[in-house]
């Protein structure tokens, strides 16, 4: 009694909760440290805004010739023009087909293969130097023979999205599914689980998390291709638009693709994240 | 006696060439069934390496290992293992992980009976562990003693005849171990499996054991078995007794013998003077 009594006396006799001091807090600045939610947005907002109003300044101060540097306002009024000649809905849509074109297929036999390679030892002995050697492979070199091979037409540009992604691809998952702790398969064989239920059941489901962040840098790796692609005999896109204007040097242009570029693999690169917190919520419980 | 585990000159080696390193060293151990046998040594004696070669996760080329009178060679159902930590699925729930077994063909029901005798029995194996208010939760959302409640169930939903544990408490705090102590003993009598448990902790291999395989190192070999002589009830003050007390001095003692590691207390005085 007389314990908790004096107890309480102490507790009145310590600040208000509100006037309290946290100690052993770590600053932002230190290693590890943690801003607050709402100061980390702004700063993120700041990290657009500052590139942009050196931007603004440097066209309203004339810091560079416009044909170098085109203005903010030049750029949307470019973009304006572009959609009023009703090209850059075609231009967009065409762009994003090709490089969810060069994606898929690439994810449709990397997927697969990538599982074999970390599953079974003589498949990576057999692919995975191979692959490792041709992922060193540059892409654009393969453009006179993709039309060689493939032709001009749209298979050709998802061909050469496709040699730049898919063996990133293959080894990337191949290396994601290598990850699985041991314990988990080991728990599995001696359930009398047989080697393909191990792959399907414990391999699989363990790597989707780490599959689905992949295949997120690697629809970032498609788009950075798309332009190379569409140096293979096109007439529409986002990429083609960019080497036509660089033709006729219209910076203005070529700022409104690249900025349009940006802005859809920004978009795609959110859904990526959602879906990943959406279909792992497991995962997402270790913070 | 009717031994589940026969075990003659296992005899096992890591590694090639100069890098070769003797694991197992001419090991002889018969197993009973219903038997609750606990290994113990100091690190490297090859106890983890006994007990999953018993469940045909390591290779042996030496010696031979029947189980049921069968040579193992692989790993089966009918010796289920529990890890120390990180064993669980984390995408599936409580309840998912621990009918993890019947996703397997060797496990799938073929009646709606049998469907029902599983259901049943995952249920029974739930409230057995206390895990009735987490059944929903992921692995992640649970402390680590309930996750190894969680990795026990799994393997006894398999039903089988031995269960293997590779120092399943051993990441776990001194009070969670001790309500572990007690329902690993309770689910063993209820179950009645044979059971082979892995610990460096002495008090914890006299404690479950009926009988505590004390192995020593370099090479990893049977140094003794020790008889314990209390009955199946036990509670935690059994680990104050006298007649445990001398058990644990005795094993102890043996540990430190073999191991070869001593404190030198001479070198110690000298190296905290110079200091």
């Amino acid at each position: 009694m007389k314990a908790s009594a004096m107890h309480n006396d102490l507790r009145e006799t310590a600040p208000a909760a509100g006037a309290a001091r946290v100690r052993n807090r770590r600053s932002a600045w230190a290693v590890r440290g943690e801003l607050p939610g709402r100061v980390a947005l702004l700063l993120a907002a700041a990290g657009f805004a500052l590139p942009f109003a050196l931007w603004v300044c440097a066209s309203v101060f004339a810091w560079a010739d416009p044909v170098f540097l085109p203005s903010p306002l030049q750029v949307v009024h470019q973009l304006g023009e572009w959609y009023a000649d009703g090209d850059l809905p075609a231009d967009v849509l065409v762009s994003v087909l090709r490089v969810l074109g060069g994606f898929l297929v690439s994810a449709v036999i990397a997927l697969p293969l990538g599982v074999m390679i970390a599953t079974y030892a003589p498949v990576r002995a057999l692919l995975e130097p191979l692959t490792e050697f041709t992922r060193y492979l540059p892409a654009v070199a393969f453009i006179p023979l993709i039309m060689l091979w493939v032709g001009i037409d749209e298979s050709a540009k998802v061909a050469v999205i496709w040699v730049g992604v898919f063996f990133q691809m293959v080894l990337m998952i191949a290396e994601d599914v290598a990850r699985v702790p041991g314990a988990p398969v080991e728990a599995a064989r001696t359930l009398g689980a047989t080697n393909g239920e191990i792959v399907k059941h414990v391999l699989i489901p363990a790597a989707r998390p780490a599959m689905l962040t992949t295949l997120r840098g690697c629809m970032c790796l498609s788009w950075t291709y798309l332009v190379v692609a569409e140096l293979v005999a096109a007439n529409s896109g986002l990429g083609f638009s960019i080497l036509k204007a660089q033709r006729f040097l219209q910076t203005d242009k070529i700022f409104a693709g690249i900025l349009l570029i940006g802005l859809i693999g920004l978009t795609t690169d959110q859904a990526f994240r959602w879906l990943h917190k959406r279909c792992f919520p497991w995962y997402h419980l270790r913070a | 006696m009717n031994p589940k585990i026969t075990i003659r000159g296992l005899t096992k080696y890591y590694g090639r060439g100069t890098a070769r390193v003797q694991a197992l060293q001419h090991v002889d151990l018969d197993i009973a069934g219903g038997e609750f046998v606990t290994l113990v040594g100091a690190s490297g004696c090859g106890k983890s390496t006994l007990l999953r070669t018993i469940g045909g996760l390591e290779e042996y080329a030496e010696g031979s290992l029947l189980c049921n009178g069968r040579e193992v060679d692989g790993a089966g159902p009918d010796r289920a293992m529990v890890f120390q930590s990180y064993s669980l699925y984390p995408w599936l729930s409580v309840i998912d992980n621990i009918r993890f077994c019947r996703r397997l063909a060797h496990h799938k029901a073929a009646t709606s009976s049998e469907v029902e005798m599983a259901s049943g029995r995952a249920e029974a194996l739930v409230s057995l562990m206390g895990l009735g208010h987490v059944t929903n939760k992921y692995p992640a959302e649970l402390s680590g003693g309930m996750q190894q409640r969680v990795a026990i169930a799994r393997a006894l939903m398999a039903r089988p005849d031995v269960l293997l544990m590779d120092e399943p408490f051993g990441a776990l705090d001194a009070q969670t171990r001790e309500v572990m102590h007690d329902l690993i003993r309770h689910v063993y009598q209820l179950e009645k499996t044979t059971v082979v448990f892995v610990t460096h902790d002495v008090e914890e291999a006299i404690y479950l054991g009926q009988r505590v395989v004390v192995m020593a190192p370099r090479p990893g070999r049977i140094d003794s078995i020790v008889d314990v002589p209390f009955g199946a009830r036990r509670e935690q003050d059994l680990k104050l007794a006298p007649e445990f007390l001398d058990i644990k001095r005795h094993i102890l003692h043996r540990i430190r013998e073999t191991s070869g590691v001593k404190t030198d207390l001479e070198q110690l005085e000298k190296l905290t003077r110079t200091a």
